[in-house]
């Protein structure tokens, strides 16, 4: 039940969680995060059919700037015959509550408990909050394994990390690979149909349903495996973006509403997964966007709009854009957010413009610190244009530019290393010449290789190396005015395991879910020793995962038509081989 | 409502307008030009004294768990789809021009929590009441809007104020109203205050004016009880009410789970 103003004074009722007290919830941290009823959540649908619940394995200040799940929300709860809900992992502090007082994770919208739902929508993010995915089932009082459950909720998952099913495979009951727009709606319209001809109540009924959504295409059942096809949504730049988007009540990373301006991205570069997870390109117009953005500014009340997509700086039209988002103007204190820009002309329009463009921080992605090695990976900028960006800062009030980089790429040389910290030198070098008071920040990561990308039968270094190379980027980086962070190398070999891995794969995500593993992309909470001693226990070894493939091989997930030929991958790896033995592209 | 709660306590209760606003303070017409935001509407507007209003309204249900700074972003929003045309502060980023009253701890319900806010020119409050008050956050009810003088004092956050410990039907037990009486009624009674700069012992003498035990009304409430509590002026080494309150509910041991809600019904007129 939702809280209203008016019967406040149901004290029996009051937090809407049976059990759940006035002290237990002032004695956690941001208890707002547990509790719903922010501004344009989905109204309650007593007569619905079915009742769907968008799950987000992480701290609900992320899951609340997550598009995808503000996308699909919006969707489901446009039909009148879905409820649709949403649940986010809870902090440690809360989930002992839950444990202590016997009470299931619930749905932030009703209360119901987990299990109590017809669907469970799980988006996958990131590779590391796969045990978080599991102590949430286990917390909404749903059996773990598929094969387990012959009951209650259909558990089904999606998301660029679900991108290769087979780690997580036995968990879901079915898992979508490509867009959810048309393949949600149309997995709950079966799910209605299965429903109201009693399907629930027949004894292979949870059978009969899960083999009649292998034919909706996207969908890979792990009880009924067989080929399928990534799902592209074709009508993407004609559909109307996610409009009233709901407020959280608690301050999230990003304070802005975003406005995807288009998907996909064709840049090509060798290591991204989200560049071919995505394709293709699909730009909605910037007469719809300028538009959307007054609508989404008005149906909030947020004067912040993020243009959102993979590559800002590609769009177009992107000064018409903002330009008619500035003339367009609602409230008089609004701005426009440009995330994931690129070091091209775009960008220097964009940072001249002395307008209602926020000027927080700029965030930059160069991946590579030689243009060698640049050219390998397919990053299409040279350091012409980096210092060209970095000297347009001077006439923008940006005041902190943060660069990426990647460790271990395919192919990388000592001298690619140290060129990391040449490039920041020159980058320093260059701001303290113009007399620029910006704070530079660089992020290393070690290179994780992904499936569905040129790079994908490539190997990941061992961490030791790894290692050896991060100390000798951070140890010339200590000449620079640069402040560093890094990803913790084992880390990112497990995100290789869980990345690349297959059915086996599973056996280690539950043995360290059952050593308490939870939050493992959240540094201090992560535990490695739990991790290693489940690679242990279940015979697996991070290098037989991270080990380069051969071309000749067979890959796991092979099996997925992901629409980009594995023949044009494999000309991509070829030419990236080429590029680094010096022949010219 | 604020409205009954003040009629029992009349003259102390700083609700009406033109009693705060005989108090000259702040904020000279040259100020609210300056802080006049980018809308060119705003900038031709000559600022007139009724362009600042006082927002009443309750902090109730659920939405007791948010903080503070959450609270305030999520009425300058309701501000914002209110379509009301607000003046905004200049800067780098500038916002609605607003001023919110001494903050809620985390988990306190208040039942007359007030903000204040500028607009760019003379608006009736009946219009601000009727654009402001479908746009309110869930569990933030808008009570009344008035018309302020430019010249009004701000509700300051050392104020006196009123609390109520509502507690379940059948609580409390005489044995926890003894426990009150021994927790307020003792001179020598020192808190433990844990703060960003370490752990501080505090006395609360001189902190609780006055404590009763009160039925409350009819409705949903008949068979349920309050505990009032009147606490002075916080500061110069007087703790918080919400400081004060939580270390009562900690003397009170298991009857702690007998309290429903705390809740501030009054931010008291400064004597
Ligand atoms: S790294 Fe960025 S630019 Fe390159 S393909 Fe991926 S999204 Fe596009």
């Amino acid at each position: 039940m939702i809280i209203s103003p008016e019967n406040t004074r149901d004290r029996a009722d009051l937090r809407g969680v049976p059990g759940l007290t006035h002290w237990d919830l002032i004695s956690v941290e941001k208890p707002a995060r547990y509790l719903g009823g922010e501004w344009n959540q989905a109204a309650p649908k007593p007569g619905a059919n079915i009742s769907v619940c968008l799950a987000f394995p992480d701290l609900y200040e992320l899951g609340m700037s997550n598009i995808a799940l503000k996308i699909l929300y919006e969707l489901l709860d446009a039909d009148p015959r879905i409820a649709v809900e949403r649940v986010f992992s809870p902090w440690g502090d809360f989930e002992e509550i839950l444990r202590r007082k016997g009470i299931p994770l619930y749905g932030l919208e009703s209360k119901r408990p987990l299990h109590a739902f017809d669907v469970l929508g799980i988006t996958l993010p990131y590779e590391m909050t796969f045990t978080n995915v599991l102590r949430m089932l286990e917390l909404g009082g749903i059996p773990l394994l598929g094969n387990e459950r012959s009951s209650g909720p259909l558990i089904i998952a999606g998301g660029p990390s679900a991108a290769n099913p087979l780690p997580v495979a036995d968990f879901f009951d079915a898992i979508l690979i490509g867009d959810g727009e048309e393949a949600l709606p149309e997995l709950c319209e079966r799910v209605i149909s299965w429903k109201a001809k009693g399907g629930e109540r027949r004894v292979r009924g949870r059978l009969e349903l899960l083999e009649e959504i292998t034919t909706i295409e996207g969908f890979w059942v792990p009880q009924f495996p067989k080929p399928v096809r990534r799902r592209v949504f074709k009508g993407f730049a004609s559909s109307a973006p996610p409009l009233k988007m709901i407020i959280p009540n608690v301050e999230t990373i990003h304070n802005r509403v975003p406005l995807e301006i288009f998907r996909g991205c064709m840049q090509g570069c060798r290591f991204c997964n989200a560049g071919y997870f995505y394709r293709p390109r699909r730009d909605r117009t910037p007469r719809a966007l300028i538009e959307c953005a007054a609508t989404l500014m008005r149906n909030t009340g947020n004067e912040s709009v993020g243009l959102l997509s993979l590559s800002t700086s590609d769009y177009g039209c992107l000064d018409e854009l903002v330009t008619g988002v500035v003339s367009n103007r609602v409230f008089p204190d609004q701005n426009i957010t440009v995330p994931s820009l690129r070091m091209n002309e775009a960008t220097l329009q964009l940072l001249k413009r002395g307008d209602q463009v926020k000027k927080s921080g700029l965030t930059f992605a160069p991946e590579a610190g030689s243009q060698r090695l640049r050219d390998v990976i397919g990053k299409k900028i040279t350091e012409d244009d980096i210092l060209r960006v970095i000297e347009a800062t001077r006439e923008s009030c940006y005041q902190t530019v943060k660069l990426y980089f990647m460790i271990g790429l395919p192919f990388e040389t000592n001298s690619d290393v140290d060129a990391i910290a040449e490039l920041v030198g020159k980058i320093d070098g260059t701001a303290r010449r113009m007399k620029l008071r910006k704070d530079l920040s660089i992020s290393l990561s070690p290179f994780v290789p992904k499936p569905f990308t040129p790079f994908q039968w490539a190997e990941q270094l061992p961490a030791e190396e790894l290692l050896a190379r991060r100390v000798r980027v951070t140890n010339a980086l200590k000449r620079t005015r640069a402040k560093v962070s890094w990803r913790e190398e084992f880390l990112c070999g497990l995100e290789a395991v869980l990345a690349r891995g297959d059915e086996r794969v599973g056996k280690l995500i539950l043995a360290a879910h059952r050593k308490g593993c939870r939050f493992d992309g959240w540094g201090e909470q992560f535990r490695r020793k739990a991790w290693e001693e489940s690679l242990k226990e279940t015979g697996l070894t991070i290098s037989e995962f991270a080990r380069e493939r051969s071309l000749e091989e067979k890959l796991p997930w092979d099996f997925i038509d992901f629409r980009t030929p594995r023949a044009f991958l494999e000309a991509e790896y070829r030419r990236a081989i080429e590029t680094a033995r010096g022949v010219v592209e | 409502m604020i409205g009954e709660t003040s009629a029992k306590s009349s003259d102390a209760i700083m609700n009406a307008g033109a009693k705060a606003s005989s108090a000259m303070n702040s904020g000279k017409k040259s100020t609210l030009k300056k802080e006049t935001g980018i809308s060119s509407a705003a900038e031709t507007v000559t600022p007139a004294p009724e362009c600042r209003f006082r927002v009443w309204y309750r902090k109730t249900g659920n939405a007791v768990y948010m903080s503070h700074l959450d609270s305030m972003n999520a009425l300058i929003r309701a501000l914002r789809r209110s379509g009301l045309p607000y003046l905004v502060t200049q800067g780098c980023h500038p916002r609605p021009r607003c001023s919110f009253g001494p903050a809620l701890s985390l988990g306190h319900a208040g039942a007359g929590e007030v903000m204040d806010l500028w607009l760019t020119g003379p608006i009736q409050a009946s219009v601000v009441r009727e654009r402001l008050s479908p746009q309110m956050p869930y569990g933030m009810p808008l009570i009344k809007v008035e018309t302020l003088s430019e010249h009004a004092k701000a509700i300051v956050s050392e104020a006196p104020m009123q609390y109520r410990l509502r507690f379940c039907a059948g609580a409390p037990t005489e044995a926890a109203l003894k426990l009150v009486d021994i927790f307020f009624g003792d001179p020598e009674r020192v808190i433990v205050v844990h703060r960003a700069d370490g752990t501080k012992r505090q006395s609360i003498a001189g902190a609780v004016r006055s404590w009763r035990h009160e039925v409350n009304g009819g409705g949903d409430d008949i068979g349920t009880s309050s505990l009032i509590m009147d606490f002075a002026r916080a500061g110069n080494g007087i703790p918080s009410p919400s400081k004060i309150i939580a270390a009562l509910v900690e003397f009170l041991g298991p009857e702690r789970d007998t309290v429903v809600e705390v809740e501030r019904i009054a931010i008291l007129k400064m004597e």
